[in-house]
């Protein structure tokens, strides 16, 4: 019958012992029949286990990459509208600052009356524009970028979080 | 940015591994594997590389509680919050007879999964996914040194388990 486990024998197994103390365990080994058949059971078990990995079935790891494609393909139409949002966005601020700059510019005395007055009439249409291209924007993000999240909710499966 | 399905591969055996030593149902498992590697997906690129086993297994171990308390709710066993580890997680499996095989892996494999929790998990994440001490530790959200001593007590259940059914012969070294 096997007695109580040594209390060194797992920090035995695992090689956290001083040279001394590894010693001292080998020489009690050597005389003790039952601490000798506990440890040989001991690394038996050691040795075994790697091979008790569990194996992850080829249809189950398939199942999960063919869902992540699926959530990839969900995902590609939002973020190609939010792509195409920030193409507007950047735009819109390009002709901004610009439109800016040169409103300073016809500040100076180098152009004529006229030639000032029809450079801000050309301007302000230009900034008409934007504001328009900036209006559709805000139309188009609040109705196809973010359609669900601020009107209903689309039915579809809640992922875990 | 999502991690490729590449990526994922080299965690699935022991995400499918861990979930099933918890539940002890193939369907289950592979559900909660599947769950596990798409937050994975998801996640892993924000987890450093050497850390993302220990939070795969910490992922794997709530989601199979969460199954494990799930198919309560479903059988309408009702349990204390207090107890739903030990109570959802002890084996229903009779004692280990030594006349049922003569395999020795097999043996162990059955006594793995006689051990109560937590130290069925610890020895699991220690001696067959060989994660380090501090990783159990997190996954387990125990102290370290008391990581250290259930390990020592699984390891000594083990050993008493398959004593009792292994021959004198076959406990000779």
């Amino acid at each position: 019958m096997i007695s109580t486990a040594h209390p060194d024998l797992d920090a035995y197994l695992d090689g956290a012992m001083t040279d001394a103390e590894r010693h001292a365990i080998e020489a009690h080994l050597a005389s003790c029949d039952a601490c000798a058949a506990e440890l040989a059971l001991a690394e038996r078990i050691s040795e075994e286990m790697p091979a008790l990995r569990g194996q992850c079935p080829d249809d189950v790891f398939d199942a999960a990459v063919a869902r992540i494609a699926r959530l990839e393909r969900d995902r590609a139409p939002i973020r190609a509208s939010r792509l195409r949002w920030a193409a507007v966005a950047a735009a819109v601020a390009v002709i901004g600052v610009a439109g800016l700059q040169l409103l300073q510019g016809l500040s100076s005395d180098r152009y004529s009356p006229e030639e000032v007055a029809e450079a801000r009439q050309q301007i302000e249409l230009a900034f008409g524009l934007v504001g328009k291209a900036t209006g559709e924007a805000s139309t188009y993000i609040r109705f196809e970028v973010f359609p669900d999240q601020l009107t209903e909710p689309r039915d579809r499966r809640v992922d875990i979080e | 940015m999502p991690l490729p399905p590449s990526a994922l591969a080299a965690h699935r055996h022991r995400i499918y591994g861990y979930a099933l030593r918890l539940l002890r149902d193939q369907q289950e498992a592979a559900d909660v594997t599947q769950d596990v590697l798409i937050r994975l997906w998801r996640h892993g690129d924000g987890i450093a590389p050497e850390r993302r086993a220990a939070w795969v297994m910490r992922v794997t171990r709530n989601a199979s509680l969460d199954a494990l308390r799930a198919r309560q709710s479903r059988t309408r066993y009702i349990v204390s919050h207090d107890d739903i580890d030990q109570s959802i997680l002890s084996n229903g499996h009779s004692p280990v007879a030594a006349t049922e095989s003569a395999d020795f892996r097999a043996l162990l494999d059955r006594a793995i999964d006689d051990l109560e929790e937590p130290y069925r998990s610890i020895v699991v994440l220690r001696e067959i996914e060989e994660l380090p001490y501090q990783d159990i530790a997190d996954v387990m959200d125990l102290p370290l040194n008391t990581v250290k001593v259930y390990l020592h007590r699984g390891r000594r259940r083990l050993r008493e388990a398959l004593t009792a059914c292994l021959s004198a012969e076959e406990l000779q070294p």
